[in-house]
C-alpha cells in the first residue's frame, strides 16, 4: 500500500494552517498502487534542498499496466462510450472540487514548485480550474461537418477521440500545465497517462485522488510520476499510446518526437523552449511597459516558456526604461513560501537548474556582456538566484541565443522597426513575444511581422484559457487552450455513404469497406485499418513533403546543441534502437509496407495485414495517388 | 405586495412543498403588475382553480426595458466576461437540479403532462440546456479576415440588447431553456411572458435566478395576456429582438409589430403538420413504438409531432393492427398517477378546438378508426385517436390540430409519399422509418422540414438546432445555431497605412 503523505503549513499568507494529504502511490486503473519495481523519487523542497516525502516512480512495467487500463477505459466507459454531456458534468464536478480544495492545492504547489502560495493560488490554481471548466463546456459541442458533393453522395466528418494520450508535464506551472492538456483530451474523449516532472509530482497526485472523487471511470485518467528515461520513454514509444502531449525543453521534444516517429508515429503535440522577444517602443506608456517587462522576465524566476527574456528598447526610451526596469527588479526579494508579499522571489527549482543558470550567467560575463544588476547566488541555502539583467550583449551571445529558463534579462538597445523585426526573428524558437508601443498601426505590423505562436501587445504572456496558445519554428507543434486545442485530441474521420448505389464491390474501385465505416463504427480491429487507412490518405503523404522543409529549416537554424533540459530530467536515454530497427527500415520502403508492420507491432494479429493489403491494393492506391498529385498541386 | 403561493403536493408520486411569490418579476425583485389585476391559474385535471398571479401589463414592459437596458449597460452585455456568465449559468442549473422533482410536480400540476414525464424528460432537458449554454458563453468566437496588408478586419459577435421572449404553455420549461439559454449566454438582457395558462414553473425559475446571482435586470419575468403584453413586447421601440413560439397565426402577428415598429429581429418556432413516413423495410416494432410517441407524447400538444403517418401499402395493415393496440393501451388519468401516460389537455379552448377538428374529420367522411370521445367526466381528457381513410384536402389532414389525433395514410412509391408529405405549408419535422440507409438518406434530403429524424420521432437534444422550413418559422433554436439569432455582428476595419 502506498504512503499517504500528510502535513500542515503554516504562515502570513494563510489565515489558518492549511492540512495536507497526498497519496503517494501511482494512480492507475482508479486506484493508487506501488509500482511494480519498488523504485521511489525524493522530492525536494527547492527553498532549502531537503527532502519533503519520497513517492513512487513508475517505469515502463507501470507504464504497460496503465495503458492497459486506460485501453479498455477507453473502449468501454469512455470515448465515444459516453456523451459529451457527461463528460462535461464529471469535468466540473472535478473544478467543483479543485474548488474547494483549492488551498490545499495552492500550498502543494507552492511548496512543491518552489513558488509563492500566493502566485500558486492566484495564478496556478485558479487557472487550472477555469481550464478545466471551459474544456468542461467543450465537451458536448464536438461538431464536425457534412461536406455538400453531388446527389449520388452523403459525406460527413466526425471528431473522434483518439484513444490513449499520453501526458508528459513539466515541473514550472504543474497543476496549470496538467489542466491545459487534460482538459480537452478529456472534453473530446481521451484517456489519460499523465506523467508530471519528478520534481513535481505531488498537486498531480492529489489531482488524482479528486478525479477519482468527481467519479471518473477507473483507467480514464492515470497518473503515473516516474523519471523521463523510464516512464517518458516509455510512453513515448508506446505501440497502444496514441498521442503523446509534452510542454518541455525542445531537445526532450525533439527525442519525443523521434520516439514517436520510430514507433507507432503517434501524433504529438509539442509546447518547448522559447527566448522571446519584448519589444518596448519609444511611444510605449513606460510604466506599464516596465512592470510587464519586470512581470515577464522575473514572474516565478524566469521559469517559463514563455518568458520575454530578450528585452529591445528603442534608443529614445532606452535610458528611462533601464533606470526603471533595474529599479523594479531589485524590489523582487527572497522570501517563504507562504510570505503574503507579492514581490518575494522564490528559488529555482532545483541544484540542477541552478547550476545551469549560474553557468549562463558566467558564460555572459565570459563572453564579454556587462552584468548591469544581479549576477550572483542569494544566500547559502536553497536555489535562489538575483534577478539579473544583462547589457551590452552581442546576438551570437549564448545568452542571448539559448533560453536559460531563470531570472535572467538580456537588454538590447534598437533604433528602428525594420532592425528590432530583424533582430527578434533571429532565433530558432517562436513561441510569444511582447509589443510595447501606443500606436495601433504600428501594434498591429509588429504582430503580423513576428515570427511567435503568440503576441501580446502591451502585456507580457499571461495565459487565457480561451485563447490558443503554441509556437512556430522550433518552439513546437499544435496549440493548447482555446477551441484550437480539441484538435489535437481528435482525429477527423470522413466517412461516406452513397446513396442508390449497390452496397458491392464497385467498378470505379472505392471498396465496400469505407461504406461499411457509417454503419460500423465501434469495431476495434477495423478501427486501426480505418485509421492507417486516413494515415496513408490524409496524412503520410503530406507529411514526406513537410518532412523536407523542416530539415532545410534545421539547417537555416542549426540544432540547438546547448539546449537547456530544464523541463525534464537530465537522463533522458536516447531511444533504444533495440526493437525498432526494423520498423525505421521499413519507413525507407514503400507506404503499404510500412503500415502492415506497424499493424503487426500495434495489434499482433495475423489477419489485418491481410484486410489492410486487400484495401491497400485495390482501393487506395488510386486515392494515394490522387491525393499525392492534389498535395503536390496545393505546394505548388 | 404580491401574493406567495404555497402548494402542498400530496400525490402517488410526489409529497412536497412548494411556495414563491406569484409576482411579476422585475429588475430582480416581485412587484405587484401596475394595474394591480391577476390572472386565474386553472388546473386541467378537473378546471379548478391553482391560484392567482400578477398580471402584468404594457406599462410593466416598459419598466422591465428600462431596468434590463440598464443592467445590459452597466453589468452584463460587454461588460461581463462570458466565462462569469457562464458560471452564472451553470450555477442556476445546479439549483434547478437540486429542485427537480419539485419542477417537474409544479409542470405536471399546471400544464397536465405526466408527471414522471415532466421528471423524466422536461426538467432534466431544462437543465442540459442551460448547462449546454452556460458552456457556450465564453466560447462565442469572431473572426480575423484576411484583406490586405494595410489593412486588419475582424468581426465581433456582441449581443444584442434587450431581447423578449414569448414562450407557449406545452412545454414552459423546456422552452424558457431554450430561449433565455442562448440570450444570456451570448450577453442579452431578456424579457420572458411565460403563457399566462402556464406561469407557475417560470416563477420559480425567477426565484432561482436571484440565488444563482444574477444581477437585477438581466432576467425579467412577466406573466400577462398575448394581446396585452405579447403586443408590448413585439411593438417595443426599445426591445432588440423578439423570438416566439407557438402558433402560426400569432406568430405572424408578431412578425407584423416588429415591422411596424423598429425592425427588431424576429426568431419564429411555429406550428407544424409532420409527417411521419414508415416504409415497409422498416424495424415495424420500432417504428410503432416511435410513432405513438411521436403523436400521443405530451397529449400531441408537440409543436414537431408527428400527426400525418403515411404507411407503405405492404404494410399497412400490420402496422395499423400495432399502434391500434399501443394507442389503446395508452394510461389516461391523474397526471400524478405512477403509470400515467397521457393527461388532460392544457384547457377548455384547447379541448374545443381539438374536438371541433375530431367533429371536422368525421364530417368530412374520416373513419373514425380508434377514440374520437372525451373522456372522464372532468378535467379536458381526449381519448387516444387514429383516423384512416383520409383525403389529401380535408381539415384534420391540412391543419395542426396539437391534440392526440393521428391520420394515417397509405402510400405506394417513395416519389408519391415524398410529394404528399411535402404537401403542407407547414416544415418543422419529419420522421422517417426505414433499414435502407440510403433511401433513409434520400428521403430525409427530400423532405422539406427542418429537423428530420431517421428511425426515430421528436427527439431532440440541446446540441443540435431545432427550427421551421416554410411557414412554420424563421430562425433556428438549440445547439451553436441559436447564438446566432442573439448576437448581432460587428466588422471592425483598421487601416494600418493606407493613406490618401
Amino acid at each position: 500500500m502506498p504512503q499517504i503523505f500528510t502535513t500542515e503549513y503554516k504562515g502570513p499568507a494563510l489565515e489558518k494552517p492549511i492540512k495536507v494529504t497526498v497519496n503517494t502511490g501511482l494512480f492507475i486503473d482508479g486506484k493508487f498502487v506501488d509500482p511494480i519495481e519498488k523504485g521511489t523519487i525524493d522530492v525536494i523542497d527547492p527553498t532549502n534542498g531537503k527532502k519533503i516525502v519520497d513517492v513512487a516512480a513508475g517505469t515502463a512495467k507501470d507504464i504497460d499496466v496503465a495503458v492497459e487500463a486506460a485501453q479498455r477505459a477507453f473502449k468501454t466507459v469512455w470515448g465515444t462510450k459516453t456523451p459529451g454531456v457527461e463528460r462535461g458534468r464529471l469535468m466540473n464536478k472535478l473544478a467543483d472540487l479543485m474548488e474547494q480544495n483549492i488551498h490545499e492545492i495552492s500550498a502543494i504547489e507552492a511548496v512543491d514548485g518552489g513558488k509563492l502560495f500566493i502566485h500558486a493560488l492566484t495564478v496556478d490554481v485558479q487557472q487550472a480550474i477555469s481550464n478545466m471548466r471551459y474544456f468542461a463546456g467543450w465537451a458536448d459541442k464536438l461538431q464536425g461537418k457534412t461536406i455538400e458533393t453531388d446527389d449520388s453522395k452523403f459525406a460527413y466528418t466526425r471528431h473522434e477521440p483518439i484513444g490513449v494520450c499520453g501526458c508528459i508535464v513539466p515541473w514550472n506551472f504543474p497543476i496549470m500545465i496538467t489542466s491545459w492538456k487534460l482538459g480537452p483530451a478529456l472534453a473530446t474523449g481521451n484517456t489519460i497517462i499523465l506523467k508530471p516532472s519528478e520534481l513535481t509530482p505531488l498537486s498531480a497526485l492529489k489531482f488524482a485522488e479528486l478525479a477519482s472523487q468527481a467519479g471518473f471511470p477507473p483507467g480514464v485518467i492515470n497518473v503515473v510520476p516516474g523519471y523521463g528515461s523510464t516512464a517518458g520513454q516509455a510512453i513515448s514509444e508506446h505501440p497502444l499510446i496514441r498521442k503523446v502531449s509534452f510542454t518541455g525543453s525542445t531537445l526532450t521534444g525533439r527525442k519525443i518526437m523521434e520516439a514517436a516517429a520510430k514507433t507507432n508515429m503517434k501524433r504529438v503535440t509539442l509546447e518547448l523552449g522559447g527566448k522571446n522577444p519584448n519589444i518596448v517602443f519609444d511611444d510605449a506608456d513606460l510604466a506599464q511597459a516596465v512592470k510587464w517587462s519586470t512581470l515577464g522576465i522575473f514572474h516565478h524566476n524566469g521559469q517559463m516558456c514563455a518568458a520575454g527574456s530578450r528585452i529591445f528598447v528603442q534608443e529614445g526610451i532606452y535610458d528611462k526604461f533601464m533606470h526603471a526596469f533595474t529599479e523594479a527588479s531589485r524590489t523582487l526579494q527572497p522570501g517563504s513560501t507562504f510570505d503574503a508579499s507579492p514581490t518575494v522571489q522564490g528559488p529555482i527549482i532545483s541544484q540542477t537548474q541552478f547550476d545551469r543558470v549560474m553557468n549562463y550567467i558566467a558564460s555572459g560575463k565570459s563572453d564579454g556582456a556587462k552584468v548591469h544588476t544581479g549576477g550572483d547566488r542569494i544566500g547559502k541555502q536553497g536555489f535562489f538566484v538575483q534577478p539579473t539583467i544583462f547589457t551590452e550583449a552581442k546576438p551570437d551571445m549564448k545568452i542571448v541565443r539559448e533560453e536559460i529558463f531563470g531570472p535572467v534579462a538580456v537588454v538590447v538597445k534598437f533604433k528602428t522597426e525594420e532592425d528590432v523585426i530583424a533582430m527578434a526573428n533571429d532565433t530558432s524558437y517562436g513561441l510569444a513575444s511582447n509589443v510595447f508601443t501606443t500606436n495601433l498601426a504600428r501594434a498591429t505590423r509588429i504582430s503580423n511581422a513576428l515570427e511567435a505562436g503568440s503576441v501580446y501587445v502591451n502585456m507580457a504572456s499571461v495565459p487565457d484559457f480561451r485563447v490558443p496558445f503554441g509556437g512556430y519554428k522550433q518552439s513546437g507543434q499544435g496549440k493548447e487552450m482555446g477551441e484550437y486545442a480539441l484538435e489535437a485530441y481528435t482525429q477527423q474521420v470522413q466517412r461516406k455513404q452513397l446513396p442508390g448505389r449497390p452496397r458491392r464491390r464497385r467498378p470505379d474501385g472505392v471498396g465496400v469497406a469505407l461504406d461499411e465505416e457509417t454503419v460500423d463504427e465501434d469495431t476495434t480491429e477495423d478501427d486501426t485499418v480505418e485509421d492507417d487507412t486516413d494515415d496513408i490518405i490524409d496524412d503520410d503523404v503530406i507529411v514526406a513533403e513537410e518532412g523536407v522543409d523542416d530539415v532545410a529549416e534545421d539547417d537555416r537554424d542549426g540544432v540547438m546543441e546547448d539546449d537547456v533540459e530544464e523541463m525534464m530530467d537530465d537522463d533522458f536515454v536516447d531511444v533504444a534502437d533495440d526493437g525498432f530497427a526494423d520498423v525505421e527500415e521499413e519507413c525507407l520502403e514503400d507506404v503499404e509496407e510500412e503500415d502492415v508492420t506497424e499493424c503487426r507491432t500495434d495489434e499482433e494479429e495475423d489477419d489485418e495485414p491481410a484486410l489492410l493489403d486487400s484495401i491497400v491494393d485495390e482501393d487506395d492506391a488510386t486515392e494515394l495517388e490522387e491525393a499525392g498529385s492534389e498535395d503536390v498541386e496545393a505546394l505548388e | 405586495m404580491p401574493q406567495t403561493f404555497t402548494y402542498q403536493f400530496d400525490t402517488p408520486t410526489y409529497k412536497g412543498t412548494s411556495s414563491f411569490s406569484t409576482g411579476v418579476f422585475i429588475n430582480g425583485k416581485f412587484i405587484d403588475g401596475s394595474d394591480n389585476t391577476t390572472i386565474d391559474v386553472l388546473n386541467p385535471a378537473n378546471g379548478k382553480l391553482i391560484t392567482q398571479v400578477s398580471e402584468g401589463t404594457p406599462k410593466d414592459v416598459d419598466y422591465a426595458v428600462e431596468c434590463a437596458q440598464k443592467a445590459f449597460d452597466t453589468v452584463w452585455g460587454l461588460n461581463c466576461p462570458g466565462t462569469e456568465r457562464g458560471r452564472l449559468l451553470y450555477k442556476l442549473a445546479d439549483l434547478m437540479e437540486e429542485r427537480l422533482d419539485e419542477f417537474a410536480a409544479l409542470e405536471a400540476l399546471d400544464v397536465g403532462k405526466a408527471y414522471n414525464f415532466a421528471k423524466g424528460a422536461d426538467v432534466p432537458g431544462t437543465v442540459a440546456t442551460i448547462r449546454y449554454y452556460a458552456g457556450w458563453a465564453d466560447k462565442i468566437h469572431g473572426k480575423t479576415i484576411e484583406t490586405t496588408q494595410d489593412k486588419i478586419s475582424y468581426t465581433v459577435h456582441e449581443p444584442l440588447g434587450v431581447v423578449a421572449q414569448i414562450i407557449p404553455w406545452n412545454f414552459p420549461l423546456t422552452m424558457l431553456s431554450w430561449k433565455l439559454g442562448p440570450a444570456v449566454a451570448a450577453g442579452n438582457c431578456v424579457i420572458l411572458k411565460p403563457s399566462e395558462f402556464t406561469p407557475l414553473t417560470a416563477l420559480l425559475f425567477a426565484q432561482l435566478t436571484v440565488e444563482a446571482g444574477f444581477p437585477p435586470g438581466v432576467i425579467n419575468i412577466i406573466v400577462g395576456y398575448g394581446n396585452t403584453v405579447g403586443e408590448a413586447l413585439s411593438h417595443h421601440m426599445g426591445i432588440e429582438k423578439v423570438a416566439f413560439t407557438g402558433s402560426t397565426l400569432v406568430g405572424r402577428k408578431i412578425m407584423k409589430s416588429a415591422a411596424e415598429s423598429n425592425l427588431k429581429d424576429i426568431t419564429l418556432e411555429l406550428g407544424g403538420k409532420s409527417p411521419g413516413i414508415v416504409f415497409d423495410d422498416c424495424d415495424l416494432d420500432q417504428a410503432v413504438n416511435w410513432s405513438v410517441h411521436g403523436i400521443y407524447f405530451n397529449h400531441g400538444q408537440v409543436c414537431a409531432a408527428s400527426s400525418r403517418i403515411f404507411v407503405h401499402a405492404k404494410i399497412y395493415d400490420d402496422f395499423l393492427a400495432k399502434f391500434t393496440e399501443r394507442a389503446k393501451a395508452i394510461k389516461l388519468g391523474d397526471p400524478f398517477g405512477a403509470d400515467t401516460y397521457q393527461g388532460p389537455q392544457v384547457s377548455q379552448q384547447q379541448y374545443d378546438r381539438i374536438m371541433g377538428y375530431i367533429n371536422a374529420g368525421k364530417e368530412a367522411g374520416a373513419t373514425v378508426h380508434l377514440g374520437g370521445e372525451r373522456w372522464g367526466k372532468e378535467g379536458y381528457f381526449i381519448e387516444p385517436t387514429i383516423f384512416t381513410n383520409n383525403k389529401p384536402d380535408m381539415k384534420i389532414v391540412r391543419e395542426e390540430i396539437f391534440g392526440p389525433v393521428a391520420v394515417i395514410m397509405k402510400f405506394e412509391t417513395d416519389d408519391e409519399v415524398i410529394a404528399q408529405a411535402n404537401d403542407t405549408v407547414y416544415g418543422l419535422a419529419a420522421s422517417v422509418f426505414s433499414k435502407n440507409i440510403d433511401r433513409a438518406l434520400k428521403t430525409a434530403q427530400k423532405l422539406r422540414a427542418g429537423s428530420l429524424w431517421v428511425n426515430c420521432a421528436s427527439h431532440v437534444s440541446p446540441q443540435v438546432p431545432f427550427g421551421g422550413f416554410k411557414q412554420s418559422g424563421i430562425g433556428r433554436e438549440l445547439g451553436e445555431y441559436a447564438l446566432e439569432h442573439y448576437t448581432a455582428v460587428k466588422a471592425v476595419h483598421i487601416n494600418l497605412g493606407h493613406q490618401i
